[in-house]
């Protein structure tokens, strides 16, 4: 069997996985939702992933370990997760394999050549890896103030070396290498006594933003099948929203759309992950190459070449994704994937000078500490920012995010969107809670989001943690923010009309939500003197414009200056009512007083103790533009420094 | 088709070479991932359990002895107050570094009492380094701006008149900590770096009104070692005092009701709020002190539960009598003993 | 060239076939995998309710209490189980009531009765523990104005219900609609239950001493706890009285010893003063009993023995007075 053929079926087969992967992430029991399919599995092999949650929180998190197979192999193989495996490799192969295929050979050749600019995606990720880095870095500029003994060490071991090679007379220039490692040196004891004492932390994980992994995930998910709901195939009883995915549907479509000028541009180009790869294959076992050099250079090999390695003359291992293609279009069989270096040579580096690199590096340093001058992770903190049920404090958050998109698609009431810039720019794309849309406010029951992030950005919670029961009472239930009235627009506060659904929808127990009852005078456009009147009837001297609108059992009947009880008018005619014989009058009203009609309103407030910012009341509230009771993140239990009450 | 004579021989070279490079390399990252796995994820932030701490700066069997002086003139109701007890050598021995706490909480000017007069700082900073103290610094996390503070109040110029070090309360000062047998103060930032390499410690708080708590005095001075937003613990105000004065125990405090604060606290803001009631307190048990200034102000210990919720942690006395406090006075140049 | 292709081949063949089990290999373990639910899943079935039935409560694949069930009537849901976790599931807001009187079991089931068309009734037993939480919530939720039935010791009935008490059960039966014949499903299911149910002795009935004279009928009601407004009173049983054309209500209870009692009069009186009440000096052959005015009512508190007794709501402090010797004589025998 052809190796092509069999790429192209290992292609197809983690495709349909990662589809279904996609489908299946609803939560439920059925063979078709859920269960325990292991949904994050290609996030977990993805190792930039791994590597990057590796140097932003100094650990490893469960299964990002698969990462280590997937670098192992590529340690030993070269780049053929990015050939083999890679989805969104597959769909830029895919698409671009159907928008070139009516165009000449020639023409092929030419777009498959290696361009320069192919080195653009290794200072992207520099400079990614480096923003996750800061936290390691500041670690290693501490070093001579927290560990002395290994700096000690450090710095003996530097003067070895640079007696070593004074000795041995080696290519390097002693002296100029021993004037280096002393201004090394001094500038590593200048930072470390600058930095001294600061509190703050400073990584932040951005790989999320270009890495495919997550970026395919959250495009097929957010985007691709949301436009399935919209037909018969829909995967949730209402159409699935995301606010915010204008940004996400420019990107993924101009990846996608531009392979229709350059196959596999975004492989080529932008791929963070993949140049990670091709920095990892250059110790290969198996490479591709030629047999022999006995070349015509008739360049078929790179006629249908997808990582634009340039077979032809010296193969570059960084690019080659291992797509096989050119094994089979040499006319001299001279292509294979072997253990000998190619004969026509080969570059293991890539194209990208040191300066390049000191270039990504120093921006990736400086870029997180200028944006943290917005303050928006202390004082400046936004409000809105709701965050999942079980998230870390915002910088432990933001250093963990990859932007998956996960916990907004298995959301069972899809009130978790992607964040536009509210959070500060690092926070794009990371999940925030809009209780507007979706079907209801976050399930006090469930504990979904947290339970199928790949990072553990948002904790996998317990039911009893979340609920604050048995081992958790005494911390209590977990808050995500508090409900506030406003008062101008609720409808019992603000328009004398009566509606507690807000109350009625408060899902603790006891209800985080109590009114206040009051009894408002209705201005009934009549004056309401009795004629005659019996304990449960009174009829008026005037009859009153539509007097059928106070039978609905709200309004309340008083006799002035007799009698302070309201009672319940239960029927009206136009000259009159009657009302509930459980509280007749205890001396009928007499003709010549006024009666007033008075509307009975529940007023609401909330129970700070009480509330969790659930958001159920925000969303079943009437209002339906500007909600009168709205959930911010005050008194969010996951940051002291946003608490409203003492004790929570 | 010319092969090359020498390609296999390089080639097997070659591979061993980077057989041997592919192997180290996959080590290292196996060992990296190994190293570094973490099976259980991060746990909630609040649940981290910060450092415990007390701050012990008393003196150990020197007993609770409490002195009160009359007097215009706070220098010297201070140092006779200090005299009364056996002088500041029975405090603040050589070599000691010694860390005032004052109370900068506003940014006015000395005469409205709001804050700690200057002069007694002067005069507290020149006594313990006239005993031999190998430094003196002042310290406070104020309500308003730090600088503006200390520099309106005075205190800024008094502390340098007397060779004192001011240190602002930056941001790096603090550290998240958990007082012992704290309820309240738990994984909250406290101005504790500080008190790194002190060894003696002296609060120095004016006698105030408050609206709040009744009573701002020697407890309540703790308060400004709070960081964060630190209002909050207004809503338990007076189990707060209790927490801070059971997480400081100062070497001794001293209480000037040389001009009250008797309406309007904590800011006052006009000359007619204050009293002149000449008098300086220093004590070694912060409860007696702030019961005698509540004596001061009018008020009875009903209405201040803060002392008695202090007196029942067993943090010191409100029965300020029980010390024997020493009085003295400045104006008739005599002193009495109550025996 | 075509023996190397062919080595070629092979070699190509033969790596594919590896490739192509290990992806099978993946499929596998895949698929394994998705049989153990993620914790987000198990935890599913509490919140997102199904529509036809209620997870949250058992079941009992019979209901004891009814069996023999009477000719034409048959079951038509499962009888099912709830205890205090989870009575609010069913009975919502009502469970408040219940909880607060020593609830611990509830059986409901639904019957349908051949004999009467359209009519379906919901059967409630409530297991309240002793005989005196029974009567506590069944007074408590009397309806005014309904007809007293005998066939057990406290029982009535509306246009479509039956209510009673049998030892330490309270049982209400429900039905869909009012029926007009002759027969009556609601009454012999009642029956029925009173006949499986062995009921336990009674203990001594306080409601027995009130004063019959002016009393109100079946104005007897047993308060659970807080009664008053009082944190500290509870099980006391009160009946109301009418004096020409004034209400007032008399109450008693019966405590561990004589110095609760006491302890308890003196505690309520004390809290009734500290209510804005105003005692009155008078004379009452009753004694340590007090007269406090409260909130333009008259209230008098005493104990006699293990008893505590009053008086109040009377707007005359003669009749009250007059009252609550009554009560004390009732008590002294």
């Amino acid at each position: 069997m052809n190796i092509q053929t069999t790429r192209r079926i290992c292609q197809i087969f983690f495709f349909v996985l990662f589809m279904w992967f996609c489908v299946v992430t609803t939560l439920g029991e059925q063979w078709w939702q859920l269960r325990g399919w292991p949904v994050n599995w290609i996030i977990q092999l993805d190792p930039l992933v791994g590597l990057a949650t590796l140097l932003s929180t100094r650990t490893v998190y469960a299964g990002l370990l698969w990462g280590l197979l997937t670098i192992v192999l590529t340690i030993i193989l070269g780049r053929f997760f990015c050939g083999w495996i890679c989805p969104f490799g597959t769909i830029h192969q895919f698409v671009g394999f159907l928008a070139n295929r009516k165009k000449s050979t020639a023409k092929k050749i030419i777009d498959n050549q290696y361009h320069s600019f192919q080195s653009i995606k290794y200072w992207i990720l520099i400079f990614l890896l480096t923003v996750s880095a800061l936290e390691v870095a500041i670690d290693i500029i501490l070093l001579p103030s927290t560990y002395p003994l290994l700096f000690g060490i450090l710095v003996l071991g530097l003067l070895t070396f640079v007696v070593y090679i004074a000795v041995r007379q080696t290519s390097m220039n002693p002296k100029k290498t021993g004037l280096m490692a002393l201004v090394l040196v001094g500038v590593w004891l200048l930072l470390s006594f600058l930095f001294n004492g600061h509190e703050t932390s400073v990584a932040s994980l951005q790989i999320g933003l270009l890495d495919p992994i997550p970026l395919v995930y959250r495009s097929i998910n957010l985007l691709i099948l949301p436009l399935m709901d919209q037909t018969s195939l829909s995967l949730s009883t209402t159409p699935r929203v995301y606010d915010g995915i204008w940004l996400m549907a420019a990107v993924f479509l101009s990846a996608v759309l531009l392979n229709l000028a350059v196959p596999r541009f975004f492989c080529r180009f932008i791929c963070p992950t993949g140049a990670l790869f091709g920095l990892c294959s250059r110790f290969a076992l198996w490479r591709i190459g030629k047999t022999k050099n006995d070349c015509t250079d008739c360049r078929l090999c790179e006629k249908n070449c997808e990582g634009a390695c340039s077979p032809t003359s010296q193969i570059r291992i960084t690019e080659c994704v291992l797509c096989m293609n050119c094994l089979n279009e040499c006319r001299h069989h001279l292509m294979t994937y072997q253990t000998a270096t190619s004969a026509s040579g080969e570059i293991v580096s890539p194209d990208f000078s040191r300066r390049q690199f000191l270039t990504s590096a120093v921006s990736g340093a400086a870029v997180i500490p200028m944006l943290r001058i917005g303050g928006y992770l202390g004082d400046n903190w936004d409000p809105a920012l709701i965050r999942p049920p079980g998230a870390l404090s915002e910088e432990e958050f933001l250093s963990r995010c990859i932007k998956c998109g996960q916990c907004m698609r298995i959301c069972p009431t899809n009130v978790i969107h992607p964040a536009g810039i509210e959070g500060g720019l690092e926070g794009l794309w990371t999940p925030v809670l809009n209780f507007r849309i979706g079907t209801s406010g976050c399930q006090i029951n469930c504990i979904a989001c947290g339970n199928l992030c790949p990072t553990a950005a948002i904790r996998p919670l317990s039911l009893n943690e979340r609920l604050g029961k048995n081992r958790y009472a005494e911390q209590g239930p977990i808050k995500i923010g508090t409900a506030f009235v406003d008062r101008g627009r609720c409808l019992p506060w603000a328009m004398d009309r009566p509606c507690i659904v807000c109350q009625e929808n408060c899902p603790v127990s006891p209800k985080a939500i109590q009114t206040h009852v009051v009894f408002n005078t209705i201005d009934t456009g009549a004056k309401l003197i009795v004629a005659k009147g019996d304990p449960v009837y009174i009829e008026f001297q005037e009859t009153i414009p539509n007097m059928n609108r106070f039978a609905t059992g709200d309004y309340y009947a008083v006799i002035l200056l007799q009698d302070q009880h309201p009672r319940r008018i239960i029927d009206t005619w136009e000259r009159g009512f009657r009302i509930a014989d459980a509280h007749p009058f205890e001396s009928p009203p007499l003709p010549g007083t006024r009666v007033d009609i008075r509307i009975r309103l529940q007023r609401p407030y909330v129970d700070l103790q009480h509330c969790i910012g659930c958001g159920v009341c925000e969303h079943e509230c009437p209002v339906p533009g500007k909600r009168a009771i709205r959930v911010t993140a005050d008194n969010e239990s996951r940051t002291r420094e946003h608490a409203l009450l003492l004790k929570r | 088709m010319i092969p090359n004579p020498n390609s296999d021989e390089l080639n097997r070279r070659q591979f061993l070479n980077r057989f041997a490079k592919a192997g180290i390399s996959i080590s290292a990252a196996c060992a990296a991932g190994f190293w570094f796995y973490d099976a259980k994820g991060p746990a909630a932030s609040i649940n981290k359990r910060s450092e415990i701490v007390q701050f012990d700066f008393s003196i150990e069997g020197l007993g609770q002895k409490m002195s009160i002086v009359q007097g215009e003139d706070r220098a010297a109701t201070l140092r006779m107050a200090l005299k009364l007890l056996g002088g500041i050598e029975t405090f603040i021995k050589k070599g000691d570094r010694v860390l005032l706490k004052v109370n900068a909480a506003f940014a006015t000017p000395a005469m409205l009492s709001a804050t700690t007069h200057p002069e007694i700082i002067t005069e507290m900073a020149r006594l313990c380094l006239k005993a031999g103290a190998a430094s003196v610094v002042v310290t406070d996390n104020p309500i308003n701006d730090p600088a503006s503070c200390f520099t309106l109040t005075g205190i800024a110029e008094a502390a340098r008149k007397a060779g004192a070090k001011v240190i602002l309360p930056r941001d790096d000062l603090f550290v998240t900590m958990t007082a012992k047998d704290a309820k309240l103060i738990q994984n909250w930032p406290v101005l504790y770096k500080p008190f790194a390499d002190i060894n003696k410690v002296i609060g120095m708080a004016p006698l105030k009104d408050h609206h709040r708590s009744g009573a701002s005095m020697t407890m309540k001075n703790w308060y400004g070692l709070l960081g964060g937003r630190r209002n909050i613990f207004h809503q338990d105000i007076h189990g707060i005092i209790m927490e801070l004065a059971k997480m400081v125990k100062p070497t001794f405090v001293v209480l000037d009701a040389t001009t009250t604060m008797m309406t309007n606290g904590p800011t006052g803001g006009s000359l007619s709020d204050l009293k002149n009631t000449h008098t300086m307190i220093v004590s070694t048990d912060q409860v007696a002190a702030d019961a005698f200034g509540a004596s001061l102000l009018g008020r009875s210990l009903d209405q201040l539960p803060f002392i008695g919720k202090a007196e029942a942690a067993g943090l010191g006395t409100a029965d300020y009598q029980k010390l024997n406090p020493v009085t003295g006075s400045t104006s008739t140049k005599s002193s009495s003993e109550q025996p | 060239m075509i023996h190397k292709s062919k080595n070629i081949s092979r070699l190509q063949t033969v790596l594919s076939m590896v490739i192509l089990s290990v992806l099978m290999i993946i499929g596998a373990g895949i698929w394994i995998a998705q049989s153990q639910f993620n914790t987000a899943v198990l935890q599913k079935g509490a919140f997102l309710p199904k529509p036809t039935q209620k997870k949250t409560s058992s079941q009992l694949s019979s209901n004891p209490y009814f069996l023999p069930l009477p000719e034409g009537i048959q079951p038509l849901t499962k009888a099912e189980i709830f205890d205090a976790g989870n009575l609010s599931d069913k009975i919502n807001g009502k469970a408040e009531l219940y909880l607060s009187a020593g609830f611990t079991r509830l059986v409901s089931q639904r019957f349908k009765d051949d004999g009467t068309a359209d009519l379906w009734m919901e059967a409630f037993v409530y297991d309240m523990g002793n005989s005196q939480n029974a009567f506590s919530v069944f007074s408590t939720q009397r309806r005014e104005g309904s007809e007293s039935l005998d066939l057990a010791e406290n029982a009535y009935r509306t246009s479509n219900a039956v209510f009673l008490t049998h030892g330490r059960y309270y049982v209400e039966i429900i039905a869909s609609k009012v029926s007009e014949e002759e027969r009556q499903p609601g009454k012999l299911m009642a029956v029925t239950f009173i006949r499986n149910t062995p009921s336990e002795k009674a203990a001594l009935n306080e409601s027995a001493l009130f004063p019959e004279k002016a009393m109100v009928k079946n104005s007897i009601a047993l308060i659970a706890s807080n009664a008053f407004g009082f944190d500290g009173l509870d099980k006391i049983y009160t009946a109301e009285y009418e004096f020409d054309d004034h209400s007032l209500m008399a109450y008693l209870s019966r405590r561990g010893s004589p110095a609760e009692a006491t302890k308890m009069a003196s505690a309520y009186g004390k809290f009734l003063l500290a209510f804005g009440g105003k005692q009155i000096e008078t004379q009452l052959p009753i004694k340590g009993a007090r007269l406090i005015e409260v909130l333009d009512t008259y209230e008098i508190v005493f104990s006699h023995g293990s008893y505590l007794a009053g008086v109040r709501d009377a707007v005359n402090a003669d009749q009250a007075k007059n009252l609550a010797i009554r009560l004390y004589d009732q008590l002294k025998e």
